[in-house]
């Protein structure tokens, strides 16, 4: 068995391995680059669904070994799309970007990303897409980003979703409550999503406010798991524990 | 889903007392309904249907990670939040025994 995956991945590896140079860039090398990725995922999932069947004392060590397989191959797949990011700082550059945000990067690439986005494309319009990606990216080097995309960006809609972004990093408190209020005020008609900024940063604030020790939380109102309605308050005079929770 | 044996056993151990865990399911009705019957199942408590991590609950409470938990003591107040295990069980029987003494008064 081990040899056959190992000589499939080496295929795959080296399917990859073709059109390297990085002067066939383009649209539609992204693209097949993205596909690439997608490919590799999958194979991902079946290589460990494939584990599961193994008695229980291989699996640990099957498991490590194909996820360190597709580690490497998401690494080189992820530094041909940084190479066409690199040489191209048009739109290609972005969509190649917008690519890498949504694979698997290793620190370095991450940090090139950051780099080539806040060099060449934080007045561009199109990066208030890409901006909530950047929410849960560790650095002052991102926050340096958002910082010059409400500086310099043209586009209203583009600022708001970073300053958004910014409240949503701030680990203290009251600065964070700080950054939503002024979200609030100065972007509050500015659809997001399918949300407009005034009611994310209202709602953020309001849990910030009354969802925590010694708050009052609002009712909650909806159905069961059999579609039967119900709210919380229905339990008062009880102790509750809610449990925001999923199988997966 | 780590916590469920226990949750399973502490509703088991405090029927008849004022105390209620309800889940807000992040799943959707097909995915539950296989948990439950999964070795990780079943839930033997109510659950609000919130479709996914993203439905209006878990948006309206603001939450970004999961298990989440919060702990209401008997008028709705927000006592504890994120505890588990030995933590939670203590903070429930704590307000259980408060919820019983003021029932009495």
């Amino acid at each position: 068995m081990k040899s056959v995956r190992t000589a499939l991945l080496a295929a795959f590896l080296a399917s990859i391995s073709v059109g390297q140079d990085p002067a066939a860039g383009g649209t539609e090398k992204v693209r097949a680059l993205e596909k690439q990725f997608q490919e590799l995922q999958q194979k991902l999932q079946k290589d460990f669904a494939a584990v599961e069947k193994l008695p229980e004392k291989d699996r640990e060590g099957a498991g490590d070994r194909i996820y360190g397989e597709f580690q490497k191959a998401a690494e080189q797949i992820a530094d041909q799309v940084l190479t066409i990011a690199t040489s191209d700082h048009s739109q290609v550059g972005f969509e190649a970007l917008g690519a890498a945000l949504s694979m698997q990067l290793v620190k370095a690439q991450r940090a090139t990303v950051v780099e080539l986005l806040t060099e060449h494309y934080a007045a561009s319009a199109s990066i208030e897409a890409l901006l909530p990606r950047l929410r849960y990216l560790g650095g002052k080097t991102v926050d340096a980003l958002l910082q010059k995309v409400v500086e310099t960006n043209p586009s209203k809609s583009a600022k708001g979703t970073a300053s958004l972004v910014q409240a949503q990093r701030e680990k203290n408190e009251s600065k964070r409550e700080q950054l939503l209020e002024r979200v609030a005020a100065d972007y509050a008609d500015i659809a997001v999503g399918g949300e407009k900024l005034g009611d994310i940063a209202g709602r953020l604030l309001y849990a910030m406010r009354n969802l925590k020790i010694g708050g009052t939380p609002p009712d909650i109102v909806g159905k069961d798991m059999d579609g039967v309605a119900f709210k919380l308050s229905d339990y008062k005079g009880k102790v509750v524990v809610l449990d925001f929770y999923g199988f997966w | 889903m780590a916590m469920m044996p226990h949750e399973r056993s502490l509703v088991e151990e405090l029927k008849g007392k004022p105390f209620a865990l309800i889940g807000i399911n992040t799943d959707g009705k097909d995915k539950y309904e296989e948990g439950q019957k999964s070795d990780k199942g079943p839930v033997t408590w109510r659950s609000f249907d919130d479709g996914n991590t993203q439905g209006p609950i878990c948006r309206a409470w603001n939450i970004d990670s999961f298990p989440s938990i919060f702990v209401l003591d008997h008028e709705g107040v927000i006592q504890q939040m994120d505890c588990r295990g030995e933590e939670l069980e203590k903070a429930v029987k704590d307000l259980i025994a408060k919820a019983e003494a003021a029932a009495k008064k």
